[in-house]
Parts: C-alpha cells; structure tokens; sequence
C-alpha cells in the first residue's frame, strides 16, 4: 500500500489494490533486468469535469494551468493532468489534493460545470518499460503503435475485457484507469500477461 | 468481428460497443399522446432490411457516445459511422436502400 | 524385416535446407530414429525408410505420407504423450524437435497387424450411407452404435489439463501479406520500400514457400539466395514484422484475419514464461493474399498406397529435405508439373522408370533433359492400378481411349515403389472465400480461382491461379504498388529477377482413370469414386448433399486435395461442367487449430472478471459464505467461527441474523447497488421522464422511492434518488440493472433529448455503502456521530444528510429495504473498510451482526418489498401494487403504451403473499400456481411464485411472494404451487404480500 499523508490515514484509506500487490521482480526477468516496472498510484484526486461553456473552460484552464485537451488526448505535467473522456467532459487527475474541488466550485458557477469526484472509483496502475505496448496490444484492439497512439494520447477502451482509461505519460509510460471493484483481477490479468517480459512491482 | 468507427474515438471493435437498436424509428414527442400508431411503430415495429440498414451502438466501452451506423446487413460492410444526428444515408447518397 | 535402423538410408549426402550437423532423436511407434534439423517429422521418417505411418479412417487400408504440407490426407499421428498428448497432427507439418515422440493411429494392436482391416474386406457393404441405412432402423442402434464410431475413426484425446498457456495479441497493419513464397516476398519487399506498415504471415519455419521445394534459380543463383537476400532486407524495415510459425486460419469481417502464431511447437515444451500457441487478432487496411496453390492428384484404382504421393510433395522431399522418398519411381501426371518431378528425383539419383502423361503431346522443351536423364515418356497413357499390400511395389500402365472411358490397348505392369500423381494445382481460395468472396472456375488451369472482391483482401500468385514464377513475383510487386497508391504512399521500385522456368503447356484435365478396385477421392475419410457414383444415383447431386452424403471434404484436411476431383466427379455423372456444379463454401478455419488460443487466458476463474466490495477482505476474514451476484461477490451469510459449511449451519446464520436486525441492529454490504450522480439545471424535468411519480417538489436534503418503466410501459427498475442540491441528484438502481439504467438514461440524454442539459456519472464504485438496520440503529448512529442530532425529527425517514465520520465524508439515506428503522451509509471507498469497522465496533454494545444477501433477502419477502424477481420485464407497476407512483399529471418513459388493454385488464397476475398451509413446506420460486394439482395438463395457470424464503425467523414459516390472477384472488384464499420437475406440489393460502408491519410503523419511527 502506498503511503499516505498522514499516519491516522493510512490506518484508515485502504486502495482497492491493497490485498493483491506484491513487490519484487518477477517473470522472466533476464540479466538486463526487468523489462516491464508496474505500480499503483494512490492516492489521486480523480474529478470528472462536465461542462459546455468555452469561456469557462478557458478560465478553469488558466486556474489549473492547463490546456483542455482535445479529443483522445491529455495535456499536463508531471503532477497534474487532464484527460479527454468524450464531448465536454474532462478527467481531471493529480496527487490528492482535497481542496481541487472546492478549488473550482468557489471561483465558478455550480451551473456551469459539474463536478464529479471519483477518486476512490477508479484503481490507478503505471505501466512502464520497453515491453509496455506489447501488454496493451494483448488486451485491447486498440492501436497501440507509437506513431498511432504516442505521448499525450489517451483512450478509452476494452481492457482484457474491462472499460478502462489508458493515458500515454510518454512513449513507454502508461497510467491506466480501471474501476475500483474489479483492480484485483485487473492486476492478476496485467501481472500474467507482463511475465514473459519480466517485470517489477515498485 | 466488425469493426465499427466511432467518430469520436476512430475505429474499434465492436465488442466495445453495445447494440441498441434500429435508428431510423423516431419517438413521437413526449406530449403527443393522441398517436396511437405513432407509438406502436416506435416500440414494437422493426425491418428486417436485406441490405442497407441504420442502427444505433452506443460505445459503453469508450466514450459512452450513441454512435449510428450505417451497416449493410447482406455483407456486414459498414458504410459510414456518425452522431445520432447525424442522416447517414443521406451522406452516402450513392448508395440505394435494399440493395 | 520391420525393425528400422536410424541410419537414415534414404538421406542423399548433399545438398537440402536440413543441418546434417545437428541431429536429433525420435521415436515413432516406440521406435527410435534420427532425423535432422530442419526436418519435419515426415521427412525424418522416410530419410528413415519408414512408409507406412497409418490405417485410414474406415477401411484400415495401410496408408504412408502423401504429401508435404498441411494439406496432409494421411500421416496423422498423435504426439507427445500425458497432458500435451495430441492426436491428429499432421507428421508433413510438425517440426522434428529432440525427444519428439509420436504415434501411428487408428490401428490395434499395431500398425502391421490391425484386426479391423477386416473392414477392407467387407468394403463391398461399406459405401456411402452403409451404416445409417443398416442399423438406424433396428432396435439397438445405440448399442451398434458404439462400435461402428470405434471401428471408423481418429485419434483419441487426452483427458488431462492442458498444462500449456495461451496468449493473444491485437496488431494493425496497412498491409497484411498472408504467405511467404514468392509473390508474398516480392510484395512485402515492395510494399516495406513503399514505407507501409507490413505484416507478412507464413506458416512455416522460414520464409521461401514453393522457392523452397523447388530447384529454381532466380538471376541465374539458386533461389534462396534471393530468399535471404530479401529477408534480410525487410528484418532492416522498421515498418515490416515478419511473423514466421504463423499461420493465418480466418478472414472475417472488417478486413480481420486471425492468425494463430506457434510460439512453442516446435520444442520440446514451452521454455520459462512462453506460451504455447499466440493467437494474432490482425486488423488490416489491405490484404494481400498469397497463399500459393494445393497440387491435386488423380483418380485411379489403389490410388492410396504407402508409396504413392503428390508429384510436387516427391519434389520437395529431395530439393528440401535431401531425402529420396524411394528408389525407384514412376510419374503420373497431366500437366507440366510432372516432369519437374522426374527431372528433380533423377538428379538426386532415384530412378524414373517413366513419366506416365495422360496427354497426347508432351511438352517439346523437356525432349532434351528426358533424352539426358533416359527417361521415358509415355503419352496418352494412365496408371490403371497399383500393387503392395503395405507399401507400392508395381505399377500398371495402360493408354487411354479417346474419350477417355476405356483402356486401349493391352496394359502392362512395372515395378516402382514410388508413384509420384500430378492432377494439377488447385489455388488456395480459402481466405478469399472466408472473405466473403465467391470462386470462379477457370478452363485453362482446370481449377476455381478467385471472382469478385468482396472486403480489401487481393489475391496475387499462384493463389489466383498465376503458376509462373515470374507471374508471381510481378504480381506480388504490383499489388503491392497498387495499395500504396491507394494508402497515398509514394509507390517503390523492385526489379523483378529472372528465373530459368520453362513456359508452361496447358492442363488437360484427367479427373479419373477406368479400372476396377477402389479409386479413392478423399483418402482421409476413405470416399471413394463409387461413393460419388452412388450419391449420384441416389439423387444427391448438389455439392452440399454430396459432402454430407459421402463425408467427402469433411476431415480434418478438409478435402484440400479431394474436394475438387469429387466435384469434377459428379459433373462428368452429370454431363455438367464444373462452374455448374459449384464448389462447396470454405469457413475458417483454414487448417485445424486448438482451442487454447482463442480462449487465451480468459479461462478457470479468469473467464468472468470478479467484481469486490471495498470491505470485501474484512467480509473474506469473518466467515462470510460468498454468492455471486452478476459480477459482484457478496456475502450471502456469515459464518461463526466455530461452524462449518453445512445445510444447518446456513439456516441456523440466516435465521440469526434475521433476528438480530428484526431485535437489535445488523450491518450489510450494499455498495454493489447502482449509483450515478445527477447534475444540471434539467435534472429535476429529467427524473420527471424517466420515473413514474413526481420530482419537482423533492426537497434538498430528502430521498424518494421511484419506479421507472421501459416504452412498452412494463416496470423498468426502481430505487431511490436523493436530492443533495438545487440541481445535484444521487440515484440508486438495482444491482442487477446498474449499467442498464446508465445507459438508458444516456439513451434519452443523447439521443432523444439533446437539449436538456443534465449530466449522468456511475459513481457505483465511488462510494462503499452500508446499511446500518433495526430498532438500534439509531443508537448506533448517534454514537459514531456525537455531534449531530439524529433523531426522528432531525433526521425523519426518507431523510439524507452530508455528514463527516470520523472526520470521513459520509453521506446517510435514512432509507429501508428491511422494513425496520435503517440508515444507508455511504463513504468514499477507500475508507469502506474502516467505517464498517468502525460501526461494528460502536455496535458492539448493542450485539450488532453483519448480515448477508440471504437475511436481507428474507426481510424485504417479510416486507413485501419487490425486488428483481418481481421486477421481470413482464409486470406492470398495478401489478406490483405500486399505482399510486403513476402520476397522471405528466408524461413519462412508459406513460403511452402501459394504457394498453392487455396492460389494465383487472384479471393480470397481481402480486400477493403466499404461505404454506402446512406453515413448513418449502415451495421453490418459479413453482406455477393452479387450482388443483391433480388435474390432467394441461391445467391453466393462474400465476406464479416470484420469491421464497424458506424460513422467516420473523413469523416462524415459509414465506413466498407470487402473482396471482385477479379474478382468483377475489374468489377463492387457497392455491396450489407445482413444481413438476421436482415433483412438488404444496397448498398455499393467498395473502397480503406485505407480512410484516403492515403500517410501516417501524421505519417511521
């Protein structure tokens, strides 16, 4: 389990993934070391942004000091990041952060965006290492190929069977959004189809 | 496997999709009640078209948009994809109805 | 004189595409040999002598190796042994790998010595049809039965778990090339320069196809120079992926080709984390496809010997695997093919007694290498018969008449023991045809060969009937060119190198040869001419019957080399041409494939994602006896530590837990019901569509019942919806109707109602709920939350407050499925298990119990609440007593059609309550209500049981909720509940279907 704020919190939050990780190196890990590095990220502040205002938009935009991003695509940085989710909606996702939320609802009219915390709904997993692509192309159709599906593009899509949300950090980095209820077989299906690559759990 | 375009997503398969249904049946406004056979054809009368057929999938598994398709149902090709807005067979207008 | 040394006496010592320098063990019936790599297990066998590998699947007649490839009629073996033992695997395609151990079937005791050859003997009966039209109308087929599927057959399976994995893969392609012979070479060359995205598939070991049976040369080098100079071309191609071992079974729709790739075959087992076979999902912008074509062989009296193979399989032995398939050879052919094969087989120093050409004019640019070689042509001529019993010793020869009906002249024998048949080649249109294609027949090659596109998939080579080399490797190139064009890629150049071939004569077609003796068609499944006579007289002449009727083309090779002259057949029967007679359709798979790699890894447990609560380990580690519900995993009850899992034990938990929420105060695992959040300034106009009563004027802060219905009017689903601001609603759905109740309602959002402006989110997963019921809940609640006022005023049923935990966000539904004073607690997830750890421990004080599916399930049968057994698709909301939810003041999802007649008519099953008159017996939900159980059927139905609970600790008996007639309930108190598959009937008593606190007193409270 990662590591929370505070000591009284770690006693208390528990991710969905807290019973199922082991950490170590595992598969067919060769003399170059592991190929595949797999870890939860947790906690996140997760938030879905609805809203169909541009100019509110581009006023969240500079309070977040982050671009809305495009269709099938995220912008951000390392700690924060937005995430297309379909027309007028946005995934808003950084490190908890409790007061986002509040963050936006003071400066904007509730009636102009809506916001949805889901940030114990979802089961966040980084996939990361020269084999990455090659896990993701056995569980989805999606095209998976670098000059297809490069840094900064995101998808939503079948994942060995599950609705999952996949953000390309950058050419072998991907985060992996899955629902909070089903992380366990999420993580048993991903750590088996990463062992012939040799991964490590971090 | 078909492979169905989702206009926002671009193509995916269709098991990523869910059926919904024949698109061409329009609901008849919520306060007109005075049309029985209006009803009775949008919930219960369907074709079973040889040929060009449009239908709605939603892509549960993506963007959760409603997608319409326009499928010919002889050979499984799908002709063009769009918003349920959208007139498909309009935009393919070289194309005839039951071929 | 059958023991076999592994001297490997028919290996030449030169030449080949086989590593003389590595050598490895085999065994094949319990003997062992030697082959090398590079050889597949046919080619080691007969480097070995070996020519009899199997009995044939209904006469048991001694069969050898046929062909080599995996068009393979006759060497199936079984191999391996324990859990990776598999039957029918073609010996021409396995790949020899150390300790390969293999076995001949469909023979007892062995191979020499097999009782049922007797069939052979009785073939007179045994023709087409013999079996059904014998036995199936006496008595005792069943008992018949079981020997005559033993006598005919295949190998048998094994029966353990397969220990091997199976992956899967997805890739995109602009270009898929399906083959790696010539033309598919030349096109990925092309197509790679072009700067496509390339998948070339083959399915074999390397890449090279004919090139490598054949002794071509291509700008004057041996051709697998041009092979490798290629392959090492494309390895340099970033855009290229060669996938070698893979061969591609299927095209489907949308220009899909599924492929299953051979990770591991070829070794002994699968090394650290391989896995046996990957299936390639391929999604392609263009096919090409290269599949080369099937050489056919003729037929002839005895045509199946041990000894007898396909000119092009001979050809291949010796140019490929420098193996000499025998030692003396005679040539049957009626095309060019055959004297490639004679020309082939005397360089490697095997003796060709005569080319036997069917043909009046042989072929004026082979005179000079036939006067070289001193090989003799016979022209116009066939072989009629053959002789050895289990493998060929003699051929005879006779010249055929002009109409090709008799034998002229007087017919002689020669001995050989090996007769190399050439019939032709046959295009390999079965991926065009998965395609969607339909085949046409073209006279010139005597063969079908692709019609019109149907998908993106373009044959090129020999595939569409293009035999020459040089044909191929344009073809390939072009094709290549003409879809990068098309995917705006600047079109590359290729010189096309020269070969050395000869211009081919035209085919005259020889379908089969006059004589007496069985002439087999389609040697795996022992059809033989007369069969194909005799559909003929029988009347089944169209090519689905005859494939039905006779089995021809229906074994694992699915006649690859039979089909065509079985149709040809029945034309000439006819006086038809062939085009006429059609061809049978071709659906994947191309060439057997296991089960393994399409299933993958979703097998065992892992078929079904497994869904769990965010208390789902605490409930793991205190006894809970788990049942599943859709995906989710819930706790139906719980056991104490010291019972076990029994009968009693469950009853005794239920009835336990019952009690302590009906007396005190019980907590359960709700989080898996529907959750989706609400948002936007039309929320309350939405919730006013697709719910059945009024929303307008739900105060913030409150939660009210609702039920939703589909258009045709019948009950949807219900729950409760909470308002939590001026615009902000928190639904509940059913468990079972979560995803379903999303979708419909961004059905209408979408589609139907685009303006108004509501957002909806599942925030299922979000929260872990709980529900925290009985006389003490309050207590409870008011102890984990000191500081704020809960009682019935502050807090009144139906109430919603936005509270803090222990300093966790929670929000509480004063809300009961249990019929007793309850709150729902929700709580971010990630803190489900602490809250709920939290409750107990506050709760211990009062005796507070966790309590499962079961419980809860009999408290709300107590309460007559409905619950998805009720909520079928088949009831309205006055048959569940819920009218007064129906506003008649506005429209809503449903409000048009539920006024239909059939819909209001006063005699519809309408819910009740029902109990055993005996107070004990337990009536099973399903069993069908009538009036008296021992009427003769059919006996009307007068309804159904919907819900049982077997026990309700509350009243001390069974308890059901069902549907009963309207008419009934008026008229009579007493109903009998069958079950006739149980055997089950038992007299029930009608009643109110609310059997506890009837006004509701309790949640009041």
């Amino acid at each position: 389990m990662t590591e929370v704020n505070t000591s009284k919190n770690s006693l208390r939050r528990q991710s969905g993934l807290a019973h199922v990780i082991n950490y170590g190196q595992f598969g067919n890990v060769t003399l170059n070391g592991p190929s595949l590095f797999i870890c939860e990220r947790h906690p996140l502040t997760i938030l879905q942004l609805d809203t169909n205002k541009s100019k509110t938009l581009t006023d969240i935009s500079n309070l977040l000091n982050v671009e809305f991003p495009h269709t099938n695509t995220c912008n951000g940085d390392d700690k924060r990041r937005i995430l297309w989710l379909g027309p007028n909606r946005w995934l808003i996702v950084e490190p908890e952060h409790e007061c986002l939320q509040t963050l936006i609802n003071n400066e904007f009219n509730s009636s102009e965006v809506f916001l949805t915390d889901l940030s114990h709904g979802k089961s966040t997993v980084r996939l990361r290492g020269r084999n990455a692509r090659d896990v993701l192309m056995k569980g989805s159709g999606v095209d998976w190929h670098l000059n297809s599906f490069g840094a900064d593009y995101c998808a939503h899509t079948k994942l060995f069977d599950l609705a999952a949300t996949v953000d390309c950090r950058d050419i072998d980095v991907f985060d992996i959004y899955i629902a909070r209820g089903f992380a366990e077989d999420f993580w048993g299906t991903l750590v088996d189809a990463a062992a012939e690559f040799g991964y490590q759990v971090d | 496997m078909l492979i169905i375009n989702c206009p926002l997503c671009g193509p995916r398969d269709h098991a990523e999709f869910t059926y919904v249904g024949d698109a061409t049946k329009n609901r008849p406004k919520n306060g007109d009640s005075s049309n029985d056979n209006a009803w009775y054809d949008f919930v219960y009368l369907r074709d079973n078209p040889k040929g060009l057929h449009e239908e709605l999938w939603q892509h549960s598994f993506g963007c959760r948009c409603f997608v319409k398709v326009l499928r010919n149902t002889l050979t499984h090709e799908i002709i063009a994809t769009g918003m349920p807005k959208d007139n498909l067979i309009l935009k393919e207008k070289g194309l005839e109805l039951n071929v | 004189m059958f023991r076999f040394q592994s001297r490997q006496q028919q290996r030449l010592d030169d030449g080949g595409q086989i590593n003389r320098l590595a050598p490895i063990n085999f065994t094949f019936d319990g003997k062992k040999f030697i082959g090398f790599e590079g050889d597949t297990l046919a080619s080691a066998l007969l480097a070995n002598g070996v020519r009899l590998v199997g009995r044939s699947f209904k006469y048991h007649r001694p069969r050898g190796i046929y062909s080599a490839g995996i068009e393979e009629p006759n060497a199936l073996v079984a191999l391996r042994s324990g859990d990776r033992h598999e039957p029918n695997t073609r010996a021409t395609a396995i790949e020899l790998f150390p300790g390969l151990e293999a076995k001949s079937q469909n023979r007892w005791p062995n191979l020499l010595l097999d009782y049922l050859q007797i069939n052979n003997l009785l073939s007179p009966f045994l023709s087409a049809g013999f079996y059904y039209k014998t036995f199936m109308g006496l008595p005792g087929w069943h008992f018949y039965e079981y020997f005559i599927r033993k006598a005919a057959g295949m190998g048998d399976g094994t029966k353990f778990k397969d220990p091997d994995k199976y992956d899967k893969k997805h890739v995109h392609c602009d270009i898929l090339i399906v083959g790696g012979g010539p033309t598919g070479i030349s096109a990925a060359v092309t197509a790679g320069r072009a700067g496509a995205r390339v998948i070339l598939v083959d399915n074999h070991p390397k890449l090279g196809g004919q090139l490598n049976g054949e002794r071509y040369f291509l700008d004057k080098k041996p051709a697998h120079h041009w092979v490798e100079q290629c392959v090492e071309e494309l390895d340099g191609l970033e855009n290229v992926t060669i996938a070698t071992r893979t061969s591609a079974f299927g095209y489907y729709d949308s220009d899909v080709v599924n492929a299953i790739e051979s990770v591991s075959d070829h070794l002994p087992e699968p090394l650290g984390y391989q896995c046996r076979q990957r299936l390639w999902q391929i999604r392609a912008k263009k096919v090409i496809l290269a599949t080369g074509a099937t050489e056919r062989p003729i037929v002839f009296s005895n045509n199946d010997r041990p000894g007898i193979m396909l000119a092009s399989a001979a050809r291949r032995y010796v140019n490929q695997y420098a193996v000499k398939p025998g030692k003396k050879a005679v040539i049957f052919t009626n095309n060019d093919d055959g004297y490639k094969t004679a020309f082939d087989l005397a360089r490697s120093g095997i003796e060709v007694v005569a080319v036997v050409d069917s043909r009046k004019n042989i072929p004026e640019h082979f005179e000079k290498e036939l006067n070289e070689k001193d090989i003799e042509v016979i022209a116009s001529s066939v072989v009629i018969d053959t002789y050895g019993y289990f493998g060929l010793n003699s051929v005879k020869i006779g010249t055929l008449s002009h109409n090709g009906k008799t034998i002229e002249s007087n017919p002689y024998i020669v001995s050989a023991d090996l007769l190399a048949v050439s019939g032709g080649w046959s295009p390999n249109v079965h991926l065009y045809c998965h395609s969607g294609g339909k085949p046409v027949y073209n006279d010139s090659i005597e063969a079908f060969v692709p019609g019109e596109l149907s998908q993106n998939g373009h044959s090129a080579g020999a595939s569409r009937g293009s035999f020459s080399l040089t044909d191929c490797l344009q073809e390939g190139h072009n094709i290549a060119n003409t879809m990068a064009e098309a995917l705006d890629l600047e079109v590359a150049e290729q010189i096309i190198p020269e070969t050395n071939e000869n211009t081919i004569v035209p085919i005259e077609a020889l379908w089969r040869v006059p004589g007496k003796g069985k002439k087999f068609v389609d040697l795996q499944d022992d059809v033989t001419e007369s069969d194909i006579t005799l559909a003929h007289r029988e009347g089944y002449v169209s090519v689905e019957h005859l494939k039905r009727y006779t089995t021809l083309g229906m074994g694992t090779d699915q006649g690859k080399t039979s089909n065509l002259n079985g149709q040809a057949i029945m034309a000439q029967e006819k006086s038809e041409p062939i085009e006429k007679i059609g061809t049978t359709t071709f659906r994947p798979p191309y060439t057997p494939i296991a089960l393994g790699p399409l299933a993958g890894r979703d097998i065992g447990l892992s078929y079904k994602h497994t869904r769990r609560s965010a208390m789902h380990n605490w409930h793991k580690q205190h006894g809970a006896i788990f049942v599943e519900a859709g995906q989710w995993l819930r706790p139906q009850y719980y056991l104490n530590e010291m019972e076990q899992p029994s009968k009693e034990n469950m009853d005794k938990a239920i009835s336990r837990e019952v009690q302590t929420v009906r007396t005190s105060v019980g907590l359960v695992d709700v989080s898996t019901l529907g959750k989706i959040d609400i948002q936007g300034k039309d929320s309350a106009e939405f919730l006013n569509r697709v719910y059945t009563n009024g929303w307008t004027k739900l105060p913030i802060g409150k939660a009210r019942y609702g039920i939703m219905l589909r258009e045709d009017g019948l009950v949807f689903d219900d729950g409760t919806t909470s308002r939590l601001d001026e615009c902000h609603y928190f639904m509940t759905t059913t468990t079972s109707n979560a995803a379903a109740v999303l979708s419909h309602m961004e059905y209408y959002l979408q589609v139907q109602w685009p303006k108004l402006d509501v957002k909806v989110t599942s925030v299922t997963e979000q929260w872990a709920a709980m529900a925290l019921a009985g006389p003490k809940s309050r207590n409870v609640l008011s102890k984990l939350l000191p500081t704020i006022n809960v009682d019935n005023e502050s807090f009144p049923f139906m109430g919603v407050r936005e509270v803090d935990i222990e300093g966790v966000p929670a929000r509480i539904f004063r809300i009961s499925f249990s019929g007793e004073l309850s709150y729902e607690i929700n709580v971010p997830a990630d803190f489900g298990e602490f809250i709920w750890q939290r409750i107990l421990e506050v709760g211990k004080a009062y005796s507070i119990r966790p309590y499962g599916t079961e419980a809860m399930g009999i408290m709300r049968i107590e309460k007559g609440h409905v619950a998805g057994p009720e909520l079928d698709g088949r009831t309205t909301a006055t048959d569940l007593g819920l009218q007064k939810l129906l506003s008649s003041k506005k429209d809503f999802i449903g409000s048009k059609m539920m006024h239909r007649e059939g819909l209001k008519d006063e005699n519809r099953p309408r819910l009740v309550g029902l109990v055993p008159v005996d107070k004990k017996s337990r009536v099973k939900s399903g069993a069908i209500l009538v009036k008296d159980p021992t009427l003769a059927p059919p006996v009307p139905k007068l309804g159904h049981v919907s819900s049982s609970a077997y026990l309700s600790p509350t009243l001390g008996h069974p308890i059901s909720l069902g549907f009963v007639s309207g008419n009934i309930i008026e008229t009579t108190k007493k109903i009998w509940a069958v079950s006739p598959l149980h055997n089950e009937s038992h007299e029930l008593e009608i009643t109110d279907p609310v059997f506890y606190d009837q006004k509701s007193e309790r949640l009041h409270d």
